[in-house]
């Protein structure tokens, strides 16, 4: 469970403010328009930006146990970076090794990434779908009980976003981990029983219904 | 860690080594020159430096200044690479790790870094206990220690500490803060906060050195000028802490220009006292050793020095390459005048040159 508490962002103006909300168990695809604060709100959950508030994961106050959060909450950002002389091989290494293994097979989202052909060149020469990718795999190293995804979709090609999809549902039906996926694509595919579409405006969460 | 830190630092600073390694080859070569030493390969060259250094005190204060400033710029190398947001990554992977595992972590990458330091040092050692001087081989080690468990602990903070949050809080000691005057203490008080890794460095390698001093009198008693000259060491070691406290008074006091004071206490204005608290450490040094007056002349001739750097700096245009180069080239000269005995002339010129810095450009101006 992940609780926002009393919680607000402001660069020169607010751009997030969020008295109070709970992310239960579940899927939650975060829409807004461009500049609502959509992945200010995913990277101050993830711990990387500092914020007025509090947000509490699974109990754990972000701000006083950042670490034990930070195990907690895996993130993939919307436009990664990583260093470029690294390939992208060595650094889901590192990650594997820092935040141990899986208890997930990967080898389905390997494949439908395409991720062999590529993982062994060093980071510099990857087109942006081929960072995009590296930064999925990363934040599905280790045992988090949440990923945040800031527009996973941007950028992948068809087979990358239906392999990317079905790992999201294994995931969560198998392992019980719960998504925030900030999105503007329509999803069917990941709006099953128990989860949430959300739209951010005026700086607030709110439910959303389609129908 | 090793490829994202270790391997950067060495490419990037591959020209500094190869110059040091020319400078101290070269010194050498000069020497044999001279007649004074038999030629022979590099390695005795280094043979040569080690044995020098064990056995002559200048060397070891030498080897301390360069040290410090090594370390430092491992510091800053580091944290520029943290601030990097190709390097955020690293907060949700090794920034997953216990505290203790994370901590060896950059122990040992700042081990990596430090490791020409390292080698010499514990080369210094060997030889000291050699040549029967041990001491000057365990105060090496000794500061490389401190400095290497300070910086790596620094990195760590950084890493750890969550967005917006102070790496170190300001100890309060007891005093109550709101009672002081903070505005005229803020040069101190951003140096404590916002700067403890050059702050650490420099007041563990001057305070060592003028333990050193203390030491080396009750040894053999120093030659006056010794004392002078390692007076000068002590405050071009805070050059670069006065650097940063000059650059934060420039972007965040520009409020304070303009105010209408008088000349003089326009020039002392902030700096005055909390230069004077930055020196203090090494004061205590002296008069707790029983050298209290030499420590009041070494203070007064500090704080002029600290104050000519602090106006120097912004005279640069806040250019650290530029005020290193130039600082070195008028210490040269400083060093010079003092061996001829003109001392106060050394400090009484810095003092005018801060002041017509300070009119040609700073606070209060009107």
């Amino acid at each position: 469970m992940i609780e926002l508490l009393g919680f607000s962002k402001k660069y020169q103006t607010p751009v997030v403010d969020i008295p109070a909300w709970t992310f239960q168990r579940g899927i939650y695809l975060l829409k807004g328009a461009n500049g609502s604060g959509k992945s200010t709100l995913l990277q101050s959950m993830a711990g990387r930006l500092s914020f007025k508030g509090n947000i509490m994961v699974n109990g754990h106050s972000l701000k006083k146990t950042p670490r034990i959060c930070r195990q907690l909450v895996s993130y993939a950002a919307g436009e990664p970076m990583f260093p470029g002389f690294l390939t992208g091989g060595e650094l889901v290494q590192f990650f594997q090794k820092t935040k141990g293994i899986s208890p997930w097979p990967m080898g389905h989202l390997l494949e439908g990434f395409e991720a062999p052909s590529f993982l062994e060149s060093p980071i510099q020469t990857y087109s942006s779908g081929m960072l995009k990718k590296l930064a999925l795999l990363l934040a599905f190293t280790g045992n988090p009980d949440w990923i945040l995804l800031d527009e996973p979709f941007n950028g992948l090609d068809n087979t990358s976003v239906a392999a990317l999809e079905g790992f999201v549902t294994q995931l969560y039906l198998q392992y019980k981990v719960s998504f925030i996926i900030a999105s503007h694509q329509e999803h069917p595919q990941l709006m099953g029983s128990g989860n949430e579409l959300l739209v951010l405006e005026n700086k607030q969460l709110r439910s959303y219904d389609p129908k | 860690m090793r490829k994202l830190f270790i391997g950067p630092f060495y490419r990037q600073n591959a020209g500094t080594f190869l110059f040091l390694y020319v400078l101290f080859l070269g010194s050498f070569l000069f020497i044999n020159y001279l007649g004074e030493m038999p030629a022979s390969e590099s390695f005795f060259w280094h043979f040569v430096l080690l044995i020098f250094m064990v056995t002559h005190q200048f060397m070891v204060v030498l080897f301390i200044c360069l040290s410090a400033f090594y370390l430092f710029k491992t510091r800053i190398f580091v944290k520029s690479l943290l601030g990097q947001q190709s390097y955020g990554m690293l907060k949700e992977s090794l920034g997953t790790l216990s505290g203790r595992r994370q901590w060896w972590c950059w122990f040992k990458v700042q081990l990596w870094l430090s490791l020409p330091l390292l080698i010499y040092a514990l080369a210094c050692l060997a030889m000291a206990v050699f040549y029967g001087r041990p001491l000057y081989g365990i105060v090496i080690i000794i500061f490389l220690l401190t400095g290497i468990l300070t910086v790596a602990s620094l990195n760590f903070y950084q890493l750890n500490r969550f967005p917006g949050q102070h790496v170190i809080s300001l100890p309060t000691f007891g005093i109550s803060w709101k009672r002081l005057n903070r505005t005229s203490l803020s040069p101190v008080l951003y140096a404590i906060k916002r700067e403890p890794s050059a702050l650490i460095i420099t007041k563990v390698a001057t305070i060592l050195f003028s333990a050193l001093m203390v030491y080396w009198q009750n040894e053999a008693a120093l030659a006056i000028r010794q004392w002078w000259l390692s007076f000068l060491l002590v405050s071009s070691a805070h050059v670069v802490v006065v650097y940063k406290i000059s650059l934060f008074m420039h972007l965040y006091c520009k409020d304070l220009e303009g105010l209408p004071l008088k000349p003089v206490p326009q020039f002392l204005f902030l700096v005055g006292k909390s230069f004077v608290l930055l020196l203090l450490p090494e004061l205590l040094v002296l008069i707790l050793t029983g050298y209290g007056g030499l420590g009041f002349i070494g203070i007064s001739a500090e704080w002029s020095l600290l104050v000519f750097y602090h106006y120097f700096s912004a005279y640069l245009d806040f250019s650290l390459k530029a005020l290193l180069k130039s600082g070195f080239l008028i210490l040269c000269v400083a060093f010079v005048l003092v061996l001829y005995g003109l001392f106060a002339v050394v400090v009484v010129g810095y003092l005018v040159i801060a002041w017509f810095v300070f009119r040609r450009r700073y606070y209060c101006l009107p």
